[in-house]
């Protein structure tokens, strides 16, 4: 067993040796490293390319890699090291004080070598680092220094202020890193100087060749585009070099001539002088101006200039010889021509007609003159050339020189003067003068040309156009120009200004469409265009413009083109003729001419002689003759005879003296027929108030003059039957009487007594004549409606003898009627005036006899009779034929023949209204007429009216011999004595009191004092001084309710229309029979 | 300090590690701020904050600078998550001010004296060294980045350029070198006992793929904080952000409900 004191130092030098071994271990992992980081380090600096950047990172780098707080490198400069760049590992801060202080015996040690300083040099050196946070006093540090040529620093300087005193252990590798930094920056400087200097070289290699070049070029340049013809020569003679002018003129291709002797570019003649001239040139080394003449490839020869220099080296030894050759040959040609020109002009001059004569321009002396000249002025040649211009020409030298002037301003190469000739003639001429040369003495060489003649015809022409120009300017119509291409106005004339308000200087150079409205000048336009392409004139009857003023004008115009000598439309030319006044008048005329010819009237216009010059339209509808008819003929063609001659005279004497006369003509047509006219014939006067022409206005009144006719008729027939109406009220109040006192008589005469029959016959005729007015008052009175049951037959049997007697003896008159009775609703006097206005009719129309036929018969409508007949409603009919064996009628005055007015009868002999009449009742009656004729087989008229089912009232009472009476008191006003007797005599036998009054103002007395024992009132109803319905009305006033009876001449239906009464009073007609009266009477007062 | 802030809810505090900044939270704060009031800081020296020189990057001062900062924002209580050294500092604030937090969610952190014991030499660190020196060749910094992700066609030129960024100046190695001096794992020691104490809800999310922190740092202190859970994500490398947001803002929004995930 060891000792255990063995064992301890044994494990203690273990422990030793492991210590040692982990020391070494340590060291060795810490070169490792070392080396490492000087790979990165140096891997670092190599990449830097800058001085600063080397010291920058590899500062950075050892500082931070090997915890160097401070690392820096600076300059030595006395006792300070001045920092060039420092990285300080513990601080942000830039350093105030880029310098650290080191003592002398530092700098000493440095100096010497050493550089590293131990901890106790560090603190007696009192090193201290300026910072602003406070100072850096390093516990060691290392100073390496180091050689650079190109920084100013010299030193590192590495400081340490750890506790562990690292620095030695340090050293070998800090000074590698240095080491290393150093050499890159000299490397870097290195570089950067060499480069510097490669540049400057190269720059100065590129400036040099370049400017070489730039020689070489401009020389090639120079040689290459030389006009002249260049070429390089040997010392021995050959071409080196041909410029491209030299090879175009003499068609050799470069490589043809280079390395060939020089003649071979000479002609042969010219061979001589070069060998000459090349021993000339061996001499003195040049040649200059020798003529030669060259020879192309293909023999033409040139005429050359030949200059020649030498080109030597440095040396002086001769290179290359440059020949220049300047072409003369056009020179030498132009030359030439000169000569020959000259020669020809002379013979010229001698042989021209023109007239010419060289001038010296300073004294006006004429120095030649050709024989031209000397005809011309008359003189010789020798005396012109002894003569100056100022002799011929009648001008002043002043005002030549005026005109010379003028004629220069004008750029104007000739001047226009009067010479005179040698007889004294005066000559306007043409000089043309051109500076020459002649021998170097500067002539005027001119020409002179007689424009006498010319300037008179110019003269002549301007006159023209001043005369043309004057009228252009001046007529009346507007005319203008324009271009035929570009249609702009070219000329305008002042009538053109006036017309369209604008001045020639607005118009001028424009076209239409800078004027006028699109539409109106796409027409002109158009128009403008079409003449062009026509080359003929165009008239353009009516084309509207506006003027300025904004005025429509309407023009007729007439556009022409002007063609050139090519026959190419050159310009146009319009010429406007402003009619808008003249269609205006043509517009009036127009006008009046249609309403004269649609005139209602007829209108005729005759001249002074009363020749038709013109009718209208309604003169020849009227009048028949046609409008070629009636022109030319005098108005008698109308006569007819029935306008009386002193009425035609009055007419002339009327309208010769210049008035105007109306009247009225019956005239005739052509056709025969007459008729009416009512014409105002008014004279027309020109401006001298000569009658030149009459108008005739006319009417044609015949249709006025008809109805005015008809008017007279029925107021005739009104006259009449007022008349008649009248006649039959006084015959009936006589009727009255005779019937009463007969009645009176009759019933006082015994029933067997003879005198009965008489009294009988007496009271018959008595009816017979009471029946005749009542037909009178029918006639004259107007009918009111008053329908009722009626047989038909018991009508047609009533009125038969009544139209027999209407129709004449002449005419058999039938009647064939049904046996059955059809009744109808209707009123019996307006049916009775049917059957007499149609037998009326009937009877004009059989003026020679013939058969009047009434027929009744019942007929039943159904929907098939109506829809063929196309009138009425279905059901059961009366119809009445009415027929005639007369002259029958045209279909055209059937059609007419219900008309109102509407006659065929003579004039006077028919009203018109008849069957107008007929017509009007048939339709009240809810019936139909239809009328069937033809001309000479008479006429039928077929009158249908509806049937009732009712039964025919009692129309004829049995007469009563003794109808009742009574007692009470009456008061009976009667203006008529003897019907007022007759009355009380009848009233007071059958009992009652009678009062009589004999008018109305008398029983309306007598009723006042009478009123309490009065019943009746029993009234005439015309009276004198009261009508009895005045007297009633005012009795009534006081006595309400008192009962009244009226008498009165007239139909009571006729009396209750005139009088208004009402229905419930009664009336009495005359003349009555008594026991009418009583029972009147009775119904009166028991009512 | 700069910080990116967004959503609305209870607060959220965001804590990046060393060599990374806030860049590392973008895939998961659009997923929380839907329902949460999302903080992303970057740590003094660190992403666009101030790169000062003269303070402590130490981790307990980091979290004392980030309660103040918390205390400046009023924000009240919330949920720390911090990844790497952010871990570090979600351990020594959920020790000092437990009032403030909800809970504490701590993803690939490191803890105890797992980590780089000796400051001075910061740099053999794994991953801070090398990401020094991997700072001076984008090749290798490259490399580092992939390592430490695990879905490797995840690391682009753009996610490059995100890592590089503050190591483009002078001024940005300068704090990244700072910070990594500062580091002293005593900080963390001095609160072993305290985390056994520790009353507030903890999350440990570990992806199994980080090459850099071990497992055993998680698993250590899952066993030792009462109530911790442990998330183990396979598919996670150390920058797991980049590998796994969905899961881990799955995970987080889990347990800040309280309710537990399906853990992996």
């Amino acid at each position: 067993m060891p000792h255990p004191d063995d064992l301890k130092q044994r494990i203690q030098e273990l422990e030793e040796k492991v210590r040692i071994l982990q020391m070494e271990n340590n060291q060795l992992a810490e070169r490792a490293e070392d080396t490492l980081l000087l790979g990165l380090i140096a891997e670092q600096i190599s990449r830097a390319e800058e001085i600063r950047q080397v010291l920058e990172s590899g500062l950075e780098r050892i500082s931070i890699l090997k915890d160097i707080p401070f690392c820096a490198c600076c300059s030595l400069a006395g006792d300070k090291a001045l920092i060039v760049n420092a990285y300080l590992s513990f601080t942000d801060e830039d350093m105030s004080n880029p310098a650290i202080v080191l003592p002398e015996a530092i700098m000493t040690k440095l100096a010497a070598g050493h550089h590293l300083l131990s901890r106790d040099e560090c603190r007696l050196a009192g090193i201290s680092i300026e910072l602003k946070t406070g100072n850096f006093v390093p516990l060691s540090a290392i100073c390496i220094p180091f050689r650079s040529r190109f920084t100013e620093a010299n030193i590192f300087f590495f400081a340490d202020n750890k506790a562990e005193d690292r620095l030695p252990r340090l050293a070998d590798m800090l000074h590698r890193v240095t080491e290393m930094m150093a050499s890159r920056v000299d490397n870097i400087s290195l570089f950067q100087e060499l480069q510097s200097l490669n540049r400057e070289l190269d720059s100065k290699i590129e400036n040099r060749t370049r400017k070489l070049q730039e020689s070489e070029n401009r020389f090639r340049q120079f040689f290459e585009n030389e006009p002249a013809y260049c070429y390089m020569i040997s010392p021995d003679g050959l071409i080196l070099n041909v410029n491209k002018a030299a090879l175009n003129v003499l068609g050799y291709r470069k490589e043809e001539l280079v390395g060939k002797p020089l003649q071979t570019i000479y002609a042969p003649e010219s061979l001589p002088k070069m060998k000459e001239d090349f021993e000339e040139w061996k001499a003195t080394g040049k040649l200059t101006d020798v003529e030669m003449v060259i020879l192309s490839k293909s023999g033409d020869r040139r005429t050359v200039l030949l200059s020649s220099d030498v080109v030597k080296d440095a040396e002086g030894k001769t290179i290359h010889s440059v020949s220049v050759q300047q072409d003369i040959t056009e020179r030498k040609l132009a030359e030439e021509a000169l000569r020959e020109s000259e020669q020809r002009f002379r013979s010229f001059f001698e042989r021209t007609n023109a007239v010419m004569l060289l001038i010296d321009p300073a004294t006006g002396a004429i120095v030649d003159a050709n024989p031209s000249s000397a005809r011309f002025y008359g003189y010789s040649r020798q005396e012109l050339c002894a003569m100056t211009i100022q002799d011929i020409n009648i001008l002043s030298p002043q005002e030549i020189a005026t005109a010379r002037q003028q004629a220069l301003a004008l750029r104007c190469n000739y001047f226009i003067f009067p010479h005179r000739l040698a007889d004294g003639r005066e000559r306007t001429v043409e000089v043309h003068s051109t500076p020459v040369e002649v021998g170097g003495r500067p002539l005027l060489f001119s020409i002179i040309n007689d424009i006498t003649e010319r300037k008179k015809a110019e003269q002549d022409l301007k006159k023209n156009e001043e005369f043309l120009n004057n009228i252009v300017e001046n007529i009346p119509n507007s005319l203008f120009v324009k271009d035929a291409e570009t249609l702009k106005y070219v000329r305008f004339n002042k009538a053109g200004e006036q017309l369209t308000g604008y001045s020639r200087e607005e118009l001028l150079g424009k076209n239409s469409h800078d004027f006028f409205p699109k539409e109106i000048a796409d027409y002109f336009t158009a128009k403008d265009r079409e003449v062009l392409a026509k080359k003929e004139l165009v008239d353009i009857p009516e084309e509207t413009i506006r003027t300025k003023g904004g005025v429509e004008r309407v023009l007729h115009t007439r556009k022409l083109p002007i063609l050139d000598d090519t026959g190419k439309p050159q310009y146009l030319v319009g010429i406007s003729e402003d009619i808008t006044e003249r269609k205006k008048v043509e517009e009036s005329v127009r006008k009046l001419t249609q309403a004269v010819e649609q005139s209602p009237a007829s209108i005729v216009i005759t001249d002074a002689s009363g020749t038709i010059e013109f009718v209208n339209a309604k003169f020849t509808q009227i009048t028949g003759y046609t409008y070629a008819e009636a022109v030319g003929q005098n108005p008698r063609i109308l006569k007819s005879g029935e306008t009386t001659a002193e009425e035609y005279l009055r007419l002339w004497k009327t309208i010769s003296s210049g008035g105007v006369w109306k009247g009225e003509f019956h005239n005739r047509k052509k056709n025969g027929e007459l008729f009416w006219e009512q014409a105002t014939i008014a004279p027309l006067k020109n401006a001298n108030h000569i009658i030149t022409h009459y108008v005739a206005v006319k009417e044609d009144i015949t249709e006025r003059k008809k109805i005015e006719e008809q008017l007279r008729q029925a107021q005739k027939m009104e006259a009449i039957g007022t008349l008649a109406g009248g006649i039959a009220h006084d015959l009936n109040n006589i009727l009255t009487a005779i019937m009463g006192y007969g009645h009176i008589a009759l019933m006082k005469t015994a029933k067997d007594d003879p005198k009965r029959l008489s009294i009988e016959n007496m009271l018959e005729a008595v009816d017979r004549a009471a029946h005749l007015t009542k037909d009178l008052l029918l006639f004259s009175r107007k009918q009111i409606s008053e329908r009722k049951p009626v047989d038909l037959n018991d009508i047609i049997r009533r009125v038969d003898k009544f139209l027999k007697r209407v129709i004449g003896e002449d005419v058999d008159c039938r009647a064939v009627l049904s046996n059955e009775a059809l009744t109808i609703l209707g009123d019996v006097h307006q049916l009775d005036q049917v059957l007499m206005n149609l037998a009326t009719n009937a009877r004009d129309a059989m003026a020679t006899g013939g058969v009047f036929m009434v027929a009744t018969e019942r007929v039943c409508f159904d929907e098939e009779f109506i829809s063929v007949h196309g009138c009425g409603k279905p059901g059961n009919y009366a119809l009445i034929t009415i027929s005639d064996t007369g002259r029958g009628m045209e279909a055209d005055t059937r059609a007419h023949i219900f008309e109102p007015f509407f006659t065929t009868k003579e004039v006077g002999k028919g009203t018109g209204l008849g069957l107008a009449v007929v017509y009007g009742i048939i339709k009240q009656h809810e019936g139909f007429i239809n009328v069937y004729s033809e001309p000479g087989r008479g006429t039928t008229f077929k009158i249908y009216l509806p049937l009732i089912v009712a039964q025919v009232g009692e129309t004829a009472s049995a007469e009563e011999e003794h109808p009742p009476g009574g007692t009470e008191t009456i008061l009976l006003a009667e203006d008529d004595e003897t019907v007022r007797n007759m009355t009380r005599t009848v009233l007071e036998q059958s009992g009652y009191t009678v009062i009589t009054a004999i008018d109305g103002q008398d029983a309306v007395n007598i009723y006042g004092e009478n009123k309490d024992r009065i019943h009746l009132l029993l009234f005439d109803l015309i009276m004198p001084r009261k009508t009895g319905k005045e007297a009633y009305d005012e009795i009534r006033a006081v006595t309400p309710g008192v009962k009244v009876l009226f008498i009165s001449g007239y139909a009571p239906d006729m009396v209750r229309q005139k009088l208004l009464l009402e229905d419930k009073v009664l009336v009495v007609s005359k003349p009555m029979k008594p026991t009418e009266l009583l029972k009147k009477v009775r119904e009166t007062l028991c009512a | 300090m700069a910080y990116y802030r967004e959503g609305k809810g209870e607060p959220v505090l965001l804590v990046h590690g060393i060599t990374t900044y806030s860049f590392i939270w973008r895939n998961i704060i659009p997923l929380l701020s839907k329902d949460y009031d999302v903080i992303a800081v970057d740590l003094l020296g660190c992403g666009d904050s101030d790169k000062r020189l003269d303070v402590s990057y130490a981790i307990k001062d980091h979290a004392e600078r980030l309660h103040e900062f918390i205390t400046k924002l009023e924000l009240g209580k919330f949920h720390f998550v911090g990844h790497d050294l952010g871990g570090g500092m979600g351990q020594i604030f959920a020790v000092r001010h437990p009032e403030m937090l909800y809970d504490l969610t701590m993803i690939n952190t490191v803890a105890y004296d797992f980590w780089p014991v000796q400051p001075i030499i910061a740099l053999r660190t794994p991953i801070v060294r090398q990401f020094l020196m991997a700072s001076l060749d984008l090749g290798t910094f490259r490399l580092i980045v992939k390592r430490g992700i695990y879905h490797k066609d995840r690391v682009t030129n753009e996610l490059m350029d995100l890592f590089m960024r503050p190591m483009l100046t002078s001024e940005g190695r300068k704090a990244f070198m700072y910070f990594a001096k500062c580091l002293d794992n005593h900080n963390l020691m001095e609160i072993e006992d305290d985390l056994r104490r520790l009353k507030i809800r903890v999350l440990i999310i570990r992806g199994d793929g980080d090459p850099y922190l071990g497992a055993t740092i998680s698993e250590k202190l899952h066993r030792e904080i009462p109530g911790s859970r442990l998330v183990r994500i396979p598919t996670g490398g150390h920058f797991i952000q980049e590998d796994e947001p969905e899961r881990i803002a799955q995970e987080v929004i889990g347990f800040f409900r309280g309710q537990h995930a399906a853990s992996g």
